[in-house]
């Protein structure tokens, strides 16, 4: 057989998102130090070695995702050093890093294969209702830290990289089922072929249960999602994808201003996106994206007539949001020791909420961005990455310059030491900027405000520099780093005086404002290590410590990430296709952003797997629990997570 | 006694004076098949050789090369000399078959001049740098009197052997494994001798290796390679490369360098440079009468993706940097 090697190098590099194949195939001969395969894709968009990223990037494999026994993907991230998970609401799961979050994360960015393509105008993240499946999930890349330089708003704490496999790698049909304890339910099915040249995979999955105990918070999030790669004849390659979601929720309000009745509601997410990846002539290689998204929380709310006499108010939480992007990028390699990245971008998004704005009309933003890395190798001791981003946002009509800065130091082939700056930002949202919340009179001409958004807002920044140390040696990797940040204009919310309008609170409206300068400092610290004998060890530790001495306002903005915070994961094989894991996880006390505080916990969750085939049919059953210490609460101290054991098949077919 | 030791001596002798004649034939579409023939111009010393531009094989397009080698005795006693064959050139293109009748052995390079000489010629043949998986069906199903082979792919116990120096501390090896697999035994017994345990991951088809692989990517911390196409081809090379190296577990092996410059860790394959030396010994057993089994290239060498090797953190000898491709 004759392997076409610009094909198949092209089409397999492409797959993972990296440079120039058929480049690397020519001048392989002659690099033994470096090359062009990633090892990390995120920090800069340019693939680097891990220990030459200007960032320090958290991997996690699909092995360790399928060892946690995880059914969502914001529980793998208890694993990652600094963060924070959260339910306030089964519906409504949240995850930070290094606090300062409230249930609706969004100073943390999500990427899927590198594309923006789950956040939206609120720059929340929809965790439970993606619509990529968690077995479609093959790595995820965490950026810890910001890294606006090369992803602008959003990244202003942490980048979170989703890869989903390559079409080619799932032929054929499989299935995975799930039941058990607490109306856990679960049902997916992946089938994966070939049409003309293209390589295609087409998933369903249904994921549903009962959420926390004697609260109606049922949710049955049911996707579609169809990877379409095509390789192109004059080299490269045009990836499609696509995917729907819906939510189906109960919900029933935690901390009720209002009498809210336990209620049903959907949330529906789509995506699509079209991806051509075309290697030039030489050492560098086109990129352009093209995607659209749409989401609608479709809570209809309640009709209310207990609170004023005579008066029957409406209370709809009705968001609709959409979002355009085109991406362009360039790469290239100009020589040995320098490489380099440029881009362009432009996204436009628009919403239309008549709760939230007090308007029908639709409100808008759009953002043009231009960004550039570049990684310097000295000698072959000393590497510098230089990178920046210019960003322009409507809303608040202002230009951001976001410049990054690393400097690496290998002490020899396993050891590599780091220094590094960078800044992260988030422009403020059209509700935190135009928000105008609202309930409205049925019967009589009313409407009562608990919003009123005075505008004007700068953009967060985020200055961060930090000191790190890595070891790598084959599979076996140790990172840690001491780091500060610095937040500036932190926007955060407050009580003001509204005399002028009616409102839910007396006489007092919800505003936003830039907060002064806040310092988070710490050391986080991971291990990823393997032996021969089959065993897994995955190990993280967080120190986190908030300065917001000098803030205006009194969030409790220093309790809002836990000072200690442990995650650990275990997995061991025992032939014959037995494999059994264990996941802990410790957080010390903290309190949500303007939230009750909660105590330290610990979770702890096992997995016994065992391997077989069913006839000729390769089979996985596993049997798994979860919070096995007892009643967990992760974000409001009235409710909590109760231990639960499922089963689960996995069945190729 | 003393007449018939006499006679011997002149048979011998008669025999020393006509050098057995090997004829090499390859197809003229192949340019690396090619220059693998060129190569063969260079040597053996002393080696007397006729160029052949075109040779007619029942529509397959070859080339040919004619080696007289002087060290090796020629058993057809009614072979031409070397002008017989100068004029049936000159007479226009020759074919395969009036070819085959004037050597000693043919050496089909690659699968389609192999396919041509098995069909077309009843002489001893020796096909080389033919696939596995091509040639075991070409060997079943010869009627010619003496076929033997030496595999395009090198032995995947040399590859077994490479894992080892290359990763000390390894100890779980994945092998895709089709029913049809030979040559398992001999693998287990090396994998035991340096202890490996081997991980056979059995699958029937390229789309099965695919997913069985994914079941146990885990656990593994390398991946062999075996020569397998049923499993192992353009198709699949693609997910299990992608696989692998996202989990950041080396592979080896495969038929030909080629899978290494796609993305394989490293590979032992035959040397070209030195294989010559093996066919002109395999031949020479051929045209003496006996007639070796199908064997794996003796000379191998070492060829190493540095990028690949630079991701997985595995560190390749320095003195390996010379077989680096």
């Amino acid at each position: 057989m004759k392997i076409d090697l610009i094909t198949s190098m092209a089409v397999l590099w492409g797959a993972i998102g990296m440079f120039i194949a058929a480049v690397q195939a020519a001048r392989a001969a002659d690099d033994d130090r470096d090359g062009d395969l990633p090892r990390v894709l995120t920090p800069s968009r340019l693939p680097q070695r891990l220990d030459e990223a200007p960032s320090t990037v958290t991997i996690i494999d699909r092995a360790l995702i399928e060892a946690s026994g995880a059914r969502r993907l914001v529980d793998v991230l208890r694993l990652v050093p600094g963060f924070q998970v959260g339910y306030k609401t089964n519906n409504l799961p949240t995850a930070t890093y290094h606090g300062l979050s409230d249930e609706y994360a969004r100073r943390t960015l999500l990427l899927l294969n590198g594309q923006r393509i789950f956040q939206y105008s609120r720059g929340v993240i929809e965790w439970n209702n993606l619509p990529i499946p968690l077995e479609n999930i093959e790595r995820i890349e965490i950026v810890r830290g910001p890294a606006a330089a090369a992803y602008g708003s959003n990244a202003l704490q942490a980048v979170i990289n989703i890869q989903t496999g390559s079409a080619a790698e799932y032929p054929g049909l499989s299935t995975r089922v799930a039941a058990g304890g607490a109306g856990i339910a679960d049902g997916f099915l992946r089938y994966g072929g070939q049409v003309g040249a293209m390589d295609y995979t087409l998933s369903v999955s249904s994921v549903g249960d009962h959420g926390y105990p004697g609260v109606y918070d049922d949710r049955r999030n049911s996707s579609l999602s169809f990877l379409g790669e095509v390789p192109l004849e004059a080299g490269g390659e045009l990836k499609l994808q696509a995917g729907f979601a819906r939510g189906d929720y109960g919900i029933q309000d935690p901390e009720p201003i209002f009498a809210a009745p336990a209620r049903d509601f959907p949330v529906t997410d789509a995506f699509q996106s079209l991806q051509w990846r075309r290697p030039g002539t030489a050492n560098d290689e086109w990129t352009l994206t093209l995607s659209h998204n749409v989401f609608h929380y479709g809570d209809r709310g309640f009709l209310n007539d207990q609170l004023l006499p005579g008066v029957t108010l409406r209370f709809d939480y009705d968001i609709q949001e959409e979002r355009y992007e085109a991406d362009a990028q360039y790469l290239r390699r100009f020589s040995d020791r320098w490489r380099a990245v440029a881009g362009f971008g432009y996204y436009h998004e628009a919403v239309r909420s008549p709760r939230y704005f007090d308007t029908d009309a639709t409100l808008d933003n759009a953002v043009s961005w231009l960004t550039g890395h570049g990684e310097y190798r000295i000698d072959p001791a000393w590497v510098l990455n230089a990178g920046a981003m210019l960003e322009y946002a409507s809303l608040s009509a202002s230009w951001l310059f976001l410049p990054r800065l690393s400097v690496h130091y290998h002490v020899d082939n396993r050891q590599t030491l780091r220094l590094a700056y960078s800044t992260g930002s988030r422009q403020p949202t059209l509700y935190e900027n135009n928000g105008r919340a609202i309930i409205r009179g049925v019967n009589v001409p009313l409407t009562i405000y608990g919003v009123i958004a005075s505008g004007g807002l700068d953009p967060e920044i985020n200055r961060s520099l930090e000191v790190g140390y890595h070891w790598q040696a084959a599979r076996n990797q140790f990172d840690v780093r001491l780091f500060q940040e610095r937040y500036s204009d932190y926007i955060g919310t407050y009580y003001r005086p509204a005399p002028e309008v009616p409102t839910m609170l007396p006489g007092v409206v919800l505003d936003f404002a830039n907060d002064h300068p806040l310092t988070v400092r710490g050391l986080e610290a991971q291990v990823d290590w393997r032996n021969p004998s089959g065993t897994r060890l995955f190990a993280s530790y967080a120190l986190t410590a908030i300065d917001a001495s000098g803030t205006r306002f009194d969030a409790g903005y220093e309790d809002s990430a836990p000072r200690h915070g442990i995650g650990l994961l275990v997995s061991q094989e025992f032939g014959n296709g037995w494999q059994a894991s264990l996941n802990y996880d410790y957080q010390s006390g903290m309190r949500w952003y303007r939230d009750q505080p909660i105590d330290g916990y610990h979770q702890l969750g096992v997995r016994l797997a065992k391997r077989f085939k069913l006839g000729s049919t390769p089979v996985t059953a596993e049997l798994i629990g979860a919070n096995l210490l007892g009643p967990v609460s992760d974000y409001l101290p009235s409710r909590e997570w109760d231990r639960s054991v499922f089963l689960r098949f996995t069945i190729d077919h | 006694m003393g007449c018939g030791l006499l006679v011997l001596i002149l048979m011998m002798l008669c025999a020393q004076a006509r050098a057995a004649a090997l004829l090499f034939v390859t197809s003229s579409d192949s340019p690396e098949h090619r220059e693998f023939l060129a190569r063969q111009r260079q040597w053996p010393a002393g080696a007397d050789m006729l160029a052949l531009e075109a040779v007619e094989a029942q529509g397959a397009r070859l080339i040919g090369l004619i080696v007289w080698l002087k060290s090796a005795p020629s058993r057809r006693k009614s072979l031409p000399p070397r002008a017989t064959i100068q004029a049936l050139i000159r007479a226009g293109s020759p074919t395969l078959a009036d070819l085959c009748q004037q050597v000693d052995v043919v050496v089909a390079v690659a699968e389609d001049a192999a396919r041509a000489a098995e069909k077309i010629c009843s002489i001893p043949l020796l096909m080389v740098l033919v696939p596995d998986a091509q040639l075991q069906p070409l060997l079943e199903q010869t009627r010619g009197p003496a076929r033997t082979a030496i595999y395009q792919e090198a032995d995947p116990i040399a590859n077994l052997r490479l894992i080892r120096e290359l990763l000390p501390n390894a100890l779980n090896v994945g092998v895709l494994v089709s029913p049809r697999q030979a040559g398992l035994p001999s693998l287990r017994t090396e994998a035991h001798r340096l202890q490996f345990k081997l991980e056979e991951i059995a699958a029937a088809n390229d789309e099965e290796a695919v997913r069985a692989l994914r079941n146990h990517i885990g656990a593994l911390d390398a991946v062999l390679l075996l020569p397998d196409l049923q499993l192992i081809n353009a198709w699949s090379l693609k997910p299990i490369l992608l696989m692998t190296i996202r989990q950041m577990v080396p592979t080896f092996g495969g038929p030909t360098a080629d899978y290494v410059r796609a993305g394989v860790l490293a590979a032992a394959v035959p040397d070209l440079d030195r294989l010559p030396a093996q066919i002109v010994a395999v031949a020479q057993r051929l045209a003496g009468g006996t007639v070796p089994t199908p064997a794996y290239s003796e000379a191998t060498r070492v060829v190493v993706n540095p990028t690949v090797a630079s991701v997985l953190s595995i560190v390749i000898p320095a003195t390996w940097n010379a077989h680096a491709q």
